[in-house]
């Protein structure tokens, strides 16, 4: 069967697009483990600890420094694509001269299409830097949670959505494995005795979530971390509790404008190219036809 | 000369007393006859010599339970030479924790161990003495395996609790080997060990192509080998970033064991980059300070930074 050729080329020109616009949503998680790039975010969740500043140290690239400034209790910084490899991860007090020695905290291996959180834990006189791998998937239909109990003020806390039981006795310092729940919006409840605060949380199909307990002004507070949100990637942007305004922002993947663009362009290609042929043989035979 | 001959014969002998005196005791009590004196005779031999193997045999046990300590130090010793062999590990060994081991590491020993390690300034505080109702060496880091301590766990000692030899000192019978407890047990220590060593591996190449880090011929076999402690390793890419580095060589004190290196020797371009290693070293915390880090020039005059951590040492990189 022969289609008529208008018929034709709008299948050629969808076809383009679907390829310019699907293939790298599709292969974004593939290509960033073939090209060998992971994710790493850091958090500051411990309460007595004042705002640091922290590197990442590549064991290879002597150039590739990554540097948050003035991280404070209870920042999350954006996930940053980072070239996978080992790093060494170290401090300085916020604002401490560049000259001033950099202290050690511990090392990420950061492997190709992985995400991690390094989240600085515990008090100031036993903090420590913690490596946390990240889920960016989830079983399908599902939404995963884990808790991160960064409360000093209670030591122990349960965590519950709505009837769900997500943590339970979960003591300072500490981080639950993901659980898998089922999509919904509902109350999040964190007790620990005659203490608690609630939160409403919206866990949509396929997203993944870090719930962290901090110490807030007026008692607990609950802050909801997107880890994933459905793409097998994580996501770029800031979380809640807002972070520093002097810190890097996650560039975000340039890959769904040039594919935009990319459609834009070859949509009016397209176009042009018809409204040039077309511009003269139909009008030309429609004027004949009057 | 004849006073002395004058005065043997004036005084018999103790035998010619003894003699003399059973003849007389005979010929008053039994005045008997000649077969009833041997039977006599061969019951007071046959007593003698009943008494001499028991006094013998209560003799040499006597002997070892009046040392109980050496027993439990060395089962098989029995010579003053071995009694020297067995000390002298007991030294080495006291002399190598006190020198190289992290301090507050937790360390069962046996009884005469401990002791040495506590004459070697190994705090009291730290030793947990074996006893012979010990079922497991579980609740330490480290174990000081004496005889004692092997024939007390036997190959239980390797095959569950503590697969690790941090050191040694010795051999044969009288070996004594420190080694770690892993804290989960063999098999699990045993399953991580490949991966432990591939990432030591895999950090170990990323390491040799940073420009700031320059490596001698030895430091790089021992990199790509997978033979350097991760704590070296987590520490060197941050330091280069402060100061280029060249890793003259890499080693260890550790005697007779099979682990990662736990120190290097480190050069700079300029002799001002050695004292900037020395203060990024010294601002480290506990986790990542070295014990030991000093400017010390080499034989062929060259000075270098070395620079040594604590054992036990790290096998992966989330710690010991």
């Amino acid at each position: 069967m022969k289609l008529p050729r208008i018929t034709r080329r709008l299948v050629m020109l969808l076809a383009a697009s679907a390829l310019l616009l699907g293939l790298p949503a599709a292969s974004a998680y593939a290509s960033s483990a073939s090209t060998g790039t992971g994710w790493i975010r850091l958090a500051h969740l411990s309460p007595n600890t004042p705002a640091v500043d922290v590197y990442l140290y590549s064991f290879g690239n002597s150039k590739a420094q990554t540097v948050l400034d003035h991280v404070a209790y209870g920042t999350v910084s954006p996930y940053l694509p980072v070239a996978a490899g080992d790093y060494s991860v170290a401090m300085r007090a916020a604002g401490a001269s560049p000259t001033s020695q950099p202290v050690l905290s511990t090392s990420v291996t950061i492997q190709a299409g992985h995400a991690y959180t390094v989240a600085g834990m515990g008090p100031e006189s036993g903090l420590r830097l913690q490596v946390l791998d990240d889920a960016l998937t989830t079983p399908v239909g599902q939404s995963l949670v884990r808790v991160i109990q960064a409360s000093l003020k209670q030591h122990v806390v349960t965590v519950t959505f709505g009837s769900t039981v997500l943590a339970a006795n979960l003591s300072f310092a500490s981080v639950s494995s993901y659980q898998a729940v089922l999509p919904g919006t509902n109350n999040v409840t964190v007790t620990s005795g005659s203490v608690s605060a609630h939160s409403t949380v919206t866990l949509a199909a396929g997203t993944v979530h870090t719930l962290v307990v901090l110490d807030g002004a007026n008692g607990l507070e609950i802050v909801n971390l997107v880890d994933a949100s459905g793409s097998g990637q994580p996501p770029t942007g800031g979380v809640s509790t807002g972070f520093g305004g002097t810190a890097p922002h996650g560039p975000g993947s340039p890959v769904p404008w040039l594919a935009v663009i990319g459609a834009g362009a070859l949509l009016a290609l397209t176009g042009g190219l018809r409204l040039r042929r077309d511009g003269l043989q139909p009008r030309h035979r429609f004027r004949a036809g009057i | 000369m004849g006073e002395q001959q004058y005065s043997r014969h004036l005084e018999p002998s103790w035998p010619a007393v003894a003699a003399t005196t059973f003849r007389l005791w005979l010929q008053r009590h039994t005045g008997g006859g000649r077969r009833q004196r041997g039977v006599l005779v061969l019951s007071a031999v046959a007593a003698m010599a009943l008494g001499a193997l028991v006094t013998l045999a209560f003799t040499g046990h006597g002997a070892q339970s009046a040392t109980p300590q050496a027993s439990d130090a060395a089962p098989s010793i029995t010579s003053s030479s071995q009694l020297q062999i067995a000390r002298a590990n007991r030294d080495q060994a006291a002399a190598w924790i006190a020198a190289q081991m992290l301090p507050g590491t937790d360390i069962e020993c046996d009884t005469l161990m401990c002791a040495a390690l506590q004459a070697a300034g190994v705090s009291a505080g730290n030793l947990l003495v074996m006893q012979t109702t010990t079922q497991d060496p579980l609740g330490v880091s480290v174990i000081v395996a004496t005889p004692a301590v092997r024939n007390q766990f036997g190959p239980r000692l390797a095959s569950v609790y503590a697969p690790l030899v941090l050191a040694q000192f010795g051999t044969g019978a009288e070996q004594i080997e420190i080694r770690y407890i892993a804290p989960d047990g063999t098999a699990s220590f045993d399953s991580s060990l490949g991966s432990d060593r591939a990432a030591r591996i895999a950090a170990g190449e990323q390491l040799l192509t940073n420009k700031r880090v320059q490596a001698s011929p030895a430091a790089r076999y021992a990199l790509l080998t997978g033979n350097v402690d991760p704590r070296l390793l987590i520490t060197l890419p941050a330091l280069a970033h402060e100061i280029p580095v060249r890793l003259v060589a890499f080693d260890d004190s550790s005697p007779g064991a099979a682990v990662p290196l736990r120190g290097a020797e480190l050069s700079a371009s300029a002799p001002a980059g050695l004292s900037a290693m020395l203060a990024f070293l010294a601002a480290q915390q506990a986790q990542y300070k070295p014990s030991l880090s000093e400017k010390v020039e080499l034989a062929n005059g060259q000075w270098v930074v070395t620079v040594q951590y604590d054992a036990p040492g790290w096998l992966g990189f989330k710690g010991p």
